[in-house]
């Protein structure tokens, strides 16, 4: 083949463009200002094509270009009120060729579409030529009903496309579609809502910088521990790394760790509640911590380079399916000690010598343990995962990882100082040593919670709760 | 045993509350948007310097990382109105640290390349040298400028000096693609696969996966070829330089109208010139009219000029004498071996076969197996009446790729036809 794209790696392949039409020469922009009134939707779109496409295309030359792509047009903006789909049909079309750059026209498509329906909530969706590059953005007001928490303004930044901002800091705009609840009275913009951009699902609850009003930050930011979550993960997105910076980056990631592994659902119960009803040694505390450690480790590292390698694959799902294995693994665990302690209540009675619980721990013993381990660490905890694939966008990789092991360090601290605590305070409680002389049954309550728990985390991990 | 039944339920309470506040804190776990996590890298990194410049605006070193940023998300998403926001970024930076400011300096060269201003990356990238000597990216810049203004010993040892710096993809592809043009396709092969085993992020994977099929349709694999695009796609199957090389294998294997529909659609959706350009031979050859993809062509070479790719342009579509002019005027900047090939058709097109011939000659010299270069110096050579030669060489270029252009591979053949 020809070479004519001069194969600038790693550059891009077109020439300079010439900055007259703010978006590129090539570019489709969109805006949609969405009204909403008692009884039906009104979506004013504006198409501003550029001196490219217009010049492949040649609107000027179709006689009923406009009455055309609106049809097309209407046909691909999807509006739902309530949940149910509306038949959307043309008003108005219009088409007019502002001049451009080099004497070339460009083409400016206004069609006004409208959906009978009322309802609580609608939902707008634009699907009009939408593989192409450019501005995408939409406007809502309420005429005769209040919008409550509209997610997009009332009014067009760029004054319906005529006039593209020129600030330095943020992105293109790109909403795709928006969801407006629809209260009584007269409308009242507030900041907040959904807004649906083209960035994959989920993308836009990334900082993305965009001038949206309520751009939310990451999820989970409300808290102490949401801002230091942020903090660590933008650390590693940081291009000027400076050694203390890099200090500083893996003391957050460890004390990020210890605290995530505080926080509830992360099996930490389950492994005190074990290590408490199974005389535990301090060893044993030891050995799950360093389990949790090496197992979170290795799946952040297993994972990040899954979805490096192949975007096909759907981290979400992904961590679903871990958390049923966890699950199911806690549930056989507790199986196991179940069986152990019906079979053999004989050995609980052992217990006297001032509670180093030789006799207890061979029922299950270390398999079992780092079984725990295993299932306390299976889950990767995704803003650590966020930092890995973060650090190897940037070429970081190692820094990446030691992150990660720092973080997978500090939740094996958390555990295993649980643990430890727990070992402890059975050795002081005689008490508890008596109940468990006394009570034979005790073993039996605990490995069934155990169960219970291991239960409860695969279908929870399952449905998605 | 009222002991046992307190326990009991004080268990019983502790379970059901770890089962309660367990599935109470899933409700902000999955909300972190893991798959998507790749996708938005650069963007990543681009939004993490925007937050950080809201804060402290002026911070010079951050404005020159967001200007490079910029400039990879241009290439990444394909969305040229990055540019502008890279040049403001730069300037910024400079305004806030106007000397010794290197990584400013990187990116006007990086932007400069992008634009295919050749000459000023090459400044730009010198004086950044200067005040970042042992900076990997400077040599990237640095190598990208000289390789395309004709420099190949000084590209081949500023990549050489990125290879020292820093392995990585960025300077292994370099490298990949300074071999190939030196003729070395293995080693070519084998940089471009190391490359790609250094790829973690999917722009990076996508794009060592293009070149890897690149290198093979080349020389003639299509079956290598298809197969890189298509483990591109699987990455990205909405990428358009993929595409593209599928759409070239589904018309090498003479699935013309597949071939075209895929093309038709490519330049839909992005009008880049080489698509338009190749969407036009690939009319021709299949002996439509390509006259409205020229006329397309023309307009956006006037939008945003670009003389090597209007010159090969103006011979396509028979304007021997336009073709001339806009190569001997790319000759004056840069004397890359492309355009060397380009200057010698124009020159051939324009009945001017002896000075043709040491342009072609030149074209070759470095040892690029370049089956349009080969056949270009082979048609010219038969014009000069040296038919044994020139039947060598047109034989050697389909030898290499017997589908190295739509309109001229099967022209070739009827050359060799008519020289023996």
């Amino acid at each position: 083949m020809r070479v004519l794209g001069l194969l600038l790696l790693g550059l891009l392949l077109f020439p300079a463009q010439a900055e007259a039409h703010p978006l590129g020469n090539f570019t489709v922009n969109h805006y949609h200002g969405i009204t909403v009134h008692p009884d039906r939707v009104t979506v004013r779109a504006v198409v501003d094509t550029a001196e490219i496409p217009t010049l492949q295309e040649r609107p000027a030359e179709v006689g009923d270009y406009a009455s055309r792509e609106c049809a097309v047009l209407s046909r691909a903006t999807s509006v739902e009120v309530d949940g149910r789909a509306v038949p959307v049909e043309v008003r108005s079309s219009a088409v007019e060729f502002p001049p451009g750059d080099g004497g070339l026209p460009t083409t400016r498509l206004t069609c006004v579409v409208e959906a009978w329906a009322s309802g609580e909530t609608v939902a707008v969706r634009a699907g009009y030529r939408d593989d192409r590059v450019g501005w995408r953005e939409m406007t809502a007001v309420g005429d005769g009903v209040a919008l409550l928490d509209p997610p997009v303004p009332g009014v067009s930044v760029t004054g319906e496309l005529r006039e593209y901002p020129d600030d330095l800091l943020s992105d293109p705009l790109d909403v795709r579609s928006v969801v407006l609840r629809v209260g009584a009275g007269s409308s009242a913009a507030v900041v907040g809502g959904e807004v649906g951009g083209s960035s994959p699902p989920g993308g836009s609850s990334l900082p993305g910088g965009s001038s949206l009003p309520g751009g939310s930050s990451l999820p989970g930011g409300s808290s102490l521990l949401g801002a230091a979550t942020q903090a660590f993960t933008s650390l590693a997105g940081d291009r000027d790394l400076t050694p203390l910076v890099g200090v500083l980056a893996v003391v957050l990631s460890l004390v990020l760790g210890a605290s995530h592994a505080a926080l509830p659902g992360h099996g930490k119960t389950v492994i005190a509640a074990y290590l408490a009803g199974r005389a535990g040694t301090p060893r044993d505390a030891l050995v799950v911590g360093a389990t949790v450690t090496l197992t979170h480790t290795a799946g952040v590292l297993a994972l990040g380079l899954l979805i490096s390698a192949t975007s096909a694959v759907a981290g979400d799902s992904v961590l679903r399916w871990l958390g049923v294995v966890s699950g199911v693994l806690v549930t056989a665990v507790g199986v196991t000690l179940l069986r152990a302690s019906v079979r053999r209540p004989v050995l609980v009675g052992h217990g006297h010598g001032h509670g180093h619980g030789h006799a207890h721990g061979h029922g299950v013993g270390r398999t079992g343990l780092i079984g725990m381990g295993v299932a306390g660490g299976l889950v990767p905890s995704p803003s650590a995962l966020v930092v890995l694939l973060g650090a190897v966008a940037l070429g970081r990789t190692w820094f990446g990882v030691v992150l990660v092991l720092g973080y997978g360090l500090g939740m094996a601290a958390t555990l295993t100082a649980v643990g430890l605590l727990l070992v402890r305070l059975r050795d002081r409680l005689a008490a508890v040593e008596r109940l468990r002389d006394r009570f034979t049954a005790l073993p039996v309550i605990t490995a069934a919670l155990v169960v219970v728990v291991g239960v409860g985390l695969a279908v929870r991990a399952a449905w998605g709760w | 045993m009222i002991r046992l039944v307190a326990i009991t339920a004080v268990v019983g309470g502790l379970a059901l509350l770890v089962t309660a506040v367990t599935s109470l804190s899933t409700s902000d776990a999955p909300a972190q948007p893991v798959g998507a996590v790749t996708e938005v890298a650069t963007h990543r990194t681009v939004s993490a310097l925007q937050d950080k410049l809201r804060r402290t605006p002026s911070d010079a070193d951050a404005w020159a990382a967001l200007g490079s940023a910029y400039v990879e998300q241009a290439r990444v998403t394909g969305d040229p109105s990055y540019y502008g926001k890279a040049q403001g970024a730069l300037d910024t930076s400079l305004r806030h640290r106007p000397e010794g400011n290197g990584f400013a300096t990187i990116g006007l060269g990086a932007l400069a390349n992008a634009r295919h201003d050749f000459a000023a990356a090459r400044d730009h990238a010198t004086r950044a040298q200067a005040l970042l000597p042992d900076t990997a990216e400077v040599y990237g810049v640095l190598a990208d400028a000289l390789t395309q203004l004709g420099m190949a010993a000084e590209a081949t040892a500023a990549v050489q000096r990125m290879l020292d710096l820093e392995p990585g993809v960025p300077s292994f592809t370099r490298a990949a693609y300074d071999l190939e043009q030196r003729g070395d396709v293995a080693g070519a092969r084998a940089a471009l696969e190391r490359a790609s085993d250094a790829a973690a992020a999917s722009p990076d994977v996508v794009f060592c996966r293009y070149r890897l099929g690149e290198l093979a349709f080349d020389h003639g694999d299509l079956d290598e070829a298809l197969s890189q695009y298509s483990q591109g796609l699987a990455v990205d199957p909405r990428d358009v330089m993929l595409l593209q090389g599928k759409a070239k294998v589904e018309f090498a294997r003479g699935s013309v109208d597949e071939a075209l529909r895929m093309y038709s659609e490519l330049v839909q959706r992005t009008p880049l010139p080489q698509l338009v350009h190749e969407y036009a031979n690939m009319l021709r050859a299949a002996g439509r009219d390509p006259a409205p993809q020229f006329a397309v062509l023309e307009r956006q070479f006037a939008l945003a000029p670009d003389d090597l790719a209007a010159s090969v342009a103006a011979a396509d579509r028979g304007d021997a004498a336009s073709a001339l002019r806009l190569a001997e005027a790319e000759w004056g900047r840069r004397q890359h071996v492309l355009v060397a090939d380009a200057l010698a058709w124009a020159l051939h097109l324009n009945g001017r076969h002896e000075e043709a011939l040491s342009f072609a000659d030149r074209a070759v010299s470095a040892g690029w197996h370049n089956a349009a270069f080969l056949y270009h110096r082979g048609v010219i050579l038969a014009a000069l009446g040296r038919d044994a030669e020139a039947a060598g060489v047109v034989e050697e270029a389909l030898r290499i790729n017997p589908h190295f252009s739509f309109v001229d591979a099967p022209r070739a053949r009827e050359v060799l036809g008519g020289l023996r």
